[in-house]
């Protein structure tokens, strides 16, 4: 071999360590980043949720705070989002809301059986000596 | 008390309460129906909130001479000599009264202006009752409010055929203001529980009523509220304010009589009372208590032997 072969070996072994430690390191890095890259997307869209939400509180804080004064007391500000999810939490169950249906349902029926106590009130019982109470309630 | 006897009851709507009717077990159940008919038809034709009842047609066309019945003059002859009794104290013209008080209106009660209270108390006068034969004719603008008496005549009515049914132990509770009770040999008395107006689950005594009748009468359950205030339904005729006494309670033979004295002394002070329950008693079997503004109760001279507990 020539000395000019050599050199020129040299030199392409030099770029192929360059460049292979480059494509190591890039390896390396890039997989992390690659790793990254979907829990970044993720937290940036929790991130962006949460953003969200403390907007949503802000504004209602602005709207319901009197006089749109920042210096208004902390606990407003707690009260507020307290309110909104109570609301948010009423909101998403619905098992109350089914309670309370019945318990329209059942005063409605409580109404209506008020003339059945007139008209078909014939039920008899029977009773041993009792105390009458003496209230001046109807 | 013989605690072996057994009874049968039933309890039907009327005179917007609840009327017990409790009978020996041994009556026929079909009795319930012609008991209770007689209530109904009390109801019907002289309760003032029915439509069509003679006091609806007398007071529907004030101003004008309406033909009633004998039974409604009968009435009206004896509310008017309760109201001289009273010195006006008991007057069945009350109602303009009571409605200016916010009662039996939709709209939120107001507390009245003075001028309005004097203008109204002109049309409260039962002197301006008038009948004519079997005509009656109240003036312009008056009206009659029966609650005070109508319910009470009802169970004297019913009283009446069940003695003639041969019934002799039994007990009425009309809504709990007015109870009456038939009693004989086995059964001597009947217990009745006098609830506090002021406390709820709390007695005030418990009475030993034999073939007598309980009328109590209290404001705690039937008022408006003004500006914070509760004003009772019972209005004084002659101040046109609602009284502010608690309580009342009056035994006597026949609840009419009572019911009547249950509400005029309602206006009472303690000493105008024990006065007027003097001047009672020497024409009535009533005995009673007043428990006033202040709750400081006072009895009439007999009342403490009814007491068992």
């Amino acid at each position: 071999m020539t000395t000019v072969k050599k050199i020129i070996l040299f030199l392409f072994g030099i770029v192929l360590i360059v460049f292979g430690n480059k494509a190591a390191i890039d390896t390396i890095f890039k997989d992390n980043d690659g790793l990254k890259a979907p829990d970044s997307e993720e937290k940036e869209i929790a991130n962006k949720n949460l953003v969200i939400t403390e907007e949503v509180d802000t504004k209602e804080t602005e709207v319901i705070t009197p006089n749109n004064d920042s210096s208004s007391p902390k606990e407003e500000e707690i009260k507020v989002s307290e309110v909104s999810k109570k609301e948010i939490s009423k909101a998403s169950e619905p098992k109350p809301k089914d309670n309370s249906v019945k318990e329209q349902s059942a005063k409605v029926a409580e109404k209506k059986e008020t003339p059945k106590v007139k008209e078909a009130a014939a039920q008899t019982k029977i009773e041993p000596v009792q105390e009458e109470s003496a209230a001046a309630s109807e | 008390m013989n605690d072996g006897l057994l009874y049968k009851a039933q309890v039907r709507w009327l005179f917007h309460a609840h009327i017990k009717i409790k009978i020996p077990v041994f009556c026929d159940e079909s009795l319930f129906d012609e008991l209770f008919a007689i209530l109904e038809d009390v109801d019907k034709h002289y309760n003032s909130y029915s439509e069509g009842s003679f006091f609806d047609l007398i007071n529907k066309n004030a101003g004008h001479f309406v033909e009633v019945d004998e039974e409604t003059i009968s009435l009206l002859r004896q509310l008017i000599y309760f109201s001289d009794l009273f010195d006006g104290g008991y007057d069945i013209t009350v109602m303009p009264l009571v409605r200016l008080w916010g009662f039996y209106k939709d709209e939120a009660p107001r507390l009245p202006l003075k001028e309005e209270i004097k203008a109204t108390k002109k049309l409260v006068n039962y002197k301006k009752i008038e009948i004519e034969g079997s005509k009656v004719r109240i003036a312009e603008g008056q009206e009659i409010i029966t609650g005070s008496f109508m319910k009470s005549y009802a169970v004297d009515k019913l009283v009446q055929k069940m003695r003639k049914e041969g019934i002799t132990d039994a007990i009425i509770n009309a809504g709990g203001s007015t109870i009456k009770t038939l009693n004989n040999s086995v059964h001597p008395y009947w217990v009745v529980n006098v609830e506090n107006s002021l406390k709820t689950d709390d007695n005030l005594f418990k009475l030993k009523v034999s073939n007598a009748c309980f009328s109590t009468s209290a404001q705690t359950k039937t008022f408006v509220e003004i500006g914070g205030k509760r004003y009772g339904h019972i209005i004084n005729p002659i101040t046109g304010y609602p009284s502010e006494n608690k309580q009342i309670g009056i035994i006597s033979t026949n609840c009419f009589v009572g019911d009547i004295i249950s509400t005029g002394l309602y206006n009472q002070t303690l000493d105008g009372f024990t006065e007027k329950m003097k001047l009672l008693s020497s024409q009535f079997d009533v005995e009673g208590f007043l428990m006033d503004k202040n709750n400081s109760i006072r009895f009439s001279d007999g009342f403490e032997k009814y007491i068992i507990q």
